[in-house]
């Protein structure tokens, strides 16, 4: 079984599948994560920014550095467009919006199939990325989303997360961070889907639906709501096993949902709860597997 | 294309809504008294759907029997639903998410056990009807649709008579406005909860009858009527069941009006933009006041 060509074959699928997949849920992690509203067409917002892609460049034939700035463009436009009417709703109203949204665009997708090629989808899309790409766009995007998190915006938004009415007595505007954070997301899921279309030369709308953005909001959940290396971790480990077992495609769901159900009745803080897996909690981790206590750090440094 | 054709359009649209009215109620009824929207209902209406299909082409029942039955399935996986997915929440955390995420799951777990089971054959009802269509005058209706209006209709009926009257239906009234207080006067919480979803269950049921005998029964209708219910609920304003009726024909009109205008299969965009509009000049939903949140 571990063959090299085995473990060749699962790297590749690690980094052309779960990879891209991960930049696309980075999206759900800066708005649900970070900021606690619940995108549930997040996955639409990969589409924006594939279907843009696939377009400018199967159609135009221009090159990547047009079209990448063209993805994010309408990726924030759109996140602009459903901020708007969803931030000043409450907040499982901003569910409803988004999955409105998502639905309706995977339904306009699949019925003006003229420009979208409808449900077969578009192909013979150039591949220019390769695995490496990959990997560094996706250091990137998590590099500028962890700066993010420790920044004031940040901090910002996750006070509006844990209490809204705090957080506007404190000075925070609410409805800002709340708009820029749709924006933010809508870019980040946008060239999730830039990287998805230039990896695998096609796409097509099913991949985008209702299903994908709740899958997602699932990860985060399950890696810890506010950790950004959990939801990392946790979206590696649950889109790697599947392929591992090579389960079919209900069974991997229906497994997901049973771990879910448990976690969120016995460990409702979710995997990593609010640990960020950063050279602290690694010293904690090493200090911890060979058994000295801190006193004993402590002591031993004197 | 003369008036009778719009008279027979409106007569499909109210009843279309009718549907929508009988999830959204069931809907409506669980957030009234738990404050959070269960995003299980389309879950266990495929699995009622499913189960009271079976059942009748088991048994050779008809469609009363049959409408009774898949009625029933629908409370018992409700009841089935709170255990697993709210029963510990409920008394554990207060936390909105927390039954968000699982309400969510709960869905995508029954919709994926049935398509784990089921989703490589398509799956219909036995014809209850002996004529399709019904003609009055020079108007002529669809019977399915006929059918669903009175049943629906029938089945909101009996849904206000039993809250208006009834103990159990002054109890999950009381629970509505305030669980501890409900409590002190002898009601037992858990016992009301657990009706209630049986209620919304057994409406969920009736609704997934009727939506496999309008199309063929698919997994994906789970997570398309969860989808189609929280819109209702949404425009009507949380947790008003007055709310909830109007949106759903409302709703049901706006979509047979997009269909005939765009095409059935660009109805979502319509309907959507409709949504859109509606939340923009009006959030708190036709009812008016918004419910207060769980804290």
């Amino acid at each position: 079984m571990f063959t090299a060509a085995y473990m060749g074959y699962m790297l590749d699928f690690l980094i052309r599948n779960v990879f891209v997949l991960l930049i696309g849920m980075l999206g759900v992690y800066v708005l649900t994560g970070l900021t606690g509203m619940f995108s549930m067409g997040q996955a639409a917002f990969m589409a924006v920014g594939g279907y843009t892609t696939a377009m400018l460049s199967k159609y135009y034939n221009l090159p990547f550095y047009v079209t990448l700035p063209a993805a994010l463009i309408m990726g924030g436009l759109f996140g602009l467009l459903i901020g708007l009417p969803a931030v000043k709703l409450r907040r499982d109203y901003v569910a409803i919006v988004s999955l409105g949204f998502g639905e309706a665009l995977v339904a306009f997708l699949d019925n003006s199939s003229s420009m979208t090629g409808g449900a077969l989808g578009l192909t013979a899309i150039p591949r220019y990325i390769d695995n490496w790409m990959i990997v560094a766009i996706l250091i990137v995007v998590i590099a500028a989303i962890w700066n993010l998190k420790k920044s004031r915006f940040g901090r910002e938004c996750i006070a509006i997360k844990s209490d809204e009415l705090a957080a506007s007595s404190m000075g925070i505007n609410v409805a800002r961070v709340k708009l820029l954070m749709f924006v933010l997301a809508g870019i980040i899921s946008a060239l999730g889907g830039f990287v998805y279309v230039h990896t695998l030369g096609y796409l097509d709308s099913s991949s985008f639906g209702w299903t994908q953005s709740s899958m997602w909001i699932i990860i985060v959940f399950f890696g810890g709501v506010n950790s950004l290396t959990g939801a990392i971790f946790a979206g590696i480990l649950l889109e790697l096993l599947p392929e591992l077992f090579r389960f079919s495609n209900e069974l991997r769901v229906v497994i997901y949902c049973l771990v879910v159900l448990f976690i969120v009745n016995f460990r409702p803080q979710g995997l990593f709860g609010e640990t960020e897996l950063d050279a602290k909690t690694w010293k904690r981790i090493g200090r911890f597997l060979t058994g000295r206590s801190r006193k004993a750090a402590q002591r031993g440094g004197e | 294309m003369g008036p009778s054709y719009y008279i027979q359009l409106l007569i499909a649209g109210i009843s279309n809504g009718a549907m929508y009215a009988v999830i959204a109620v069931g809907w409506a009824l669980i957030f009234s008294i738990l404050k959070f929207s269960n995003f299980a209902h389309g879950g266990t209406m495929v699995c009622a759907a499913y189960a009271g299909m079976f059942l009748s082409k088991a048994l050779g029942l008809n469609l009363w029997q049959t409408l009774v039955l898949a009625a029933l399935c629908g409370g018992l996986i409700n009841i089935v639903v709170e255990l697993i997915s709210f029963h510990r929440l409920r008394r554990k955390s207060k936390n909105m998410t927390l039954f968000f995420v699982s309400s969510i799951t709960m869905g995508m777990l029954l919709q994926n056990i049935i398509a784990l089971k089921f989703s490589g054959t398509y799956y219909a009802y036995p014809s209850f009807f002996t004529q399709r269509f019904q003609k009055i005058g020079n108007l002529s209706f669809d019977m399915a649709n006929l059918v669903m209006l009175g049943v629906s209709a029938a089945a909101i009926l009996a849904l206000i008579i039993v809250l208006k009257y009834t103990r159990l239906g002054i109890s999950i009234r009381a629970l509505s406005m305030d669980a501890r207080t409900t409590s002190l006067m002898g009601v037992n919480v858990n016992r009301v909860v657990l009706a209630t979803f049986f209620v919304a269950g057994a409406l969920a049921g009736i609704a997934g009858v009727f939506v496999g005998i309008r199309t063929s029964l698919t997994p994906q209708i789970g997570s398309l009527y969860t989808v189609k219910g929280f819109m209702v609920c949404v425009i009507g304003g949380l947790g008003s069941m007055n709310g909830a009726l109007f949106a759903a024909l409302i709703l049901g009109i706006v979509e047979t009006a997009c269909g005939v205008i765009m095409g059935t299969s660009l109805a979502p965009v319509g309907t959507f933009i409709f949504m859109l509009v509606f939340l923009f000049l009006r959030p708190q939903g036709l009812a008016g006041n918004f419910a207060t949140e769980k804290a």
